[in-house]
């Protein structure tokens, strides 16, 4: 018998998100969402944040969120280098981040 | 006095009596499994990895093993620091209990902390990919299923978590 997962391993719409994400990043559409916040102790160098903000989170876990922008990182960011600084990817939904207070 | 009262008043632990705590749990954990009760003993290692990762949170952020982790200083650092708010604040944040989250709060800190050399890229790699590993294979949910892991996922559960609490010295720059 094969060793099956105890969860579930990912959200079908992941590929569909990430696409959604890079264009965004690259700024190749400009839709309301998802907003993306850079947040950088010292700009272009030293540990950042990038908190994703986009409705479409609503129903993925904080590991699928994250899994989702660390693969869309990958493809905006060529550098392994610049990417390793980036410490904390969270996705959050406009609702979390208006709890949080976070300015959007 | 009930065991959980005790617990309130000894809240004033400290980062090495986390980790203390953390392989008891290990210990009982590996006790299960030997009595052929898989799924007991995977969900207490599920714990094993959460407590390590906050220990070695705390660990970087109180500077030193013997310091008591003041929680509430924690919770007043969620004022001074937005992923912190976000953790605590946001259904987002999927509780205090997500491992892939504290994962990132540790080596956030990591990469913070004067003084220190950086993370070598393979612990940093592994660290991904492990919690990652456990996060897909744990949830504190679990406790709702009767019988939900086998004794060879049990072994696959033990490996990742043994790398992570052997990695704990790399990952809080002691070693």
């Amino acid at each position: 018998m094969p060793v099956k997962r105890l969860a579930e391993v990912t959200t079908p719409e992941h590929d569909d998100l990430v696409s959604a994400l890079v264009a965004e990043w690259r700024g190749e559409t400009h839709h309301a969402e998802p907003t993306i916040i850079l947040d950088e102790a010292v700009p272009g160098s030293g540990p950042s944040r990038v908190y994703v903000v986009w409705s479409r989170w609503e129903d993925l876990s904080p590991r699928e969120r994250s899994g989702v922008i660390d693969e869309a990182l990958r493809q905006v960011e060529s550098d392994p280098a610049r990417r390793a600084q980036v410490t904390i990817t969270w996705g959050l939904t406009p609702a979390d981040a208006k709890q949080a207070g976070l300015q959007v | 006095m009930g065991l959980a009262g005790s617990l309130q008043q000894q809240h004033r632990q400290t980062v090495l009596e986390m980790v203390a705590a953390a392989d008891g749990r290990h210990l009982e954990a590996l006790s299960l499994a030997e009595a052929q009760w898989p799924s007991g003993a995977v969900y207490l290692l599920g714990y094993v990895a959460e407590m390590h990762l906050k220990a070695a949170y705390a660990r970087l952020v109180f500077g030193r093993a013997a310091a008591i982790v003041e929680w509430p200083d924690l919770v007043d650092q969620a004022k001074r620091d937005p992923a912190w708010r976000l953790l605590l604040t946001t259904k987002a944040a999927g509780g205090v209990h997500s491992l892939t989250l504290w994962k990132q709060l540790l080596l956030d800190a990591r990469a913070r902390q004067p003084g220190l050399s950086p993370l070598p890229a393979t612990v940093r790699q592994t660290s991904h990919d492990v919690v990652d590993w456990l996060d897909r294979n744990w949830a504190v949910e679990l406790r709702y299923a009767a019988e939900f892991a086998t004794m060879p996922e049990f072994e696959a559960m033990k490996m990742q978590v043994e790398w992570l609490t052997g990695a704990y010295g790399a990952l809080v720059g002691e070693s």
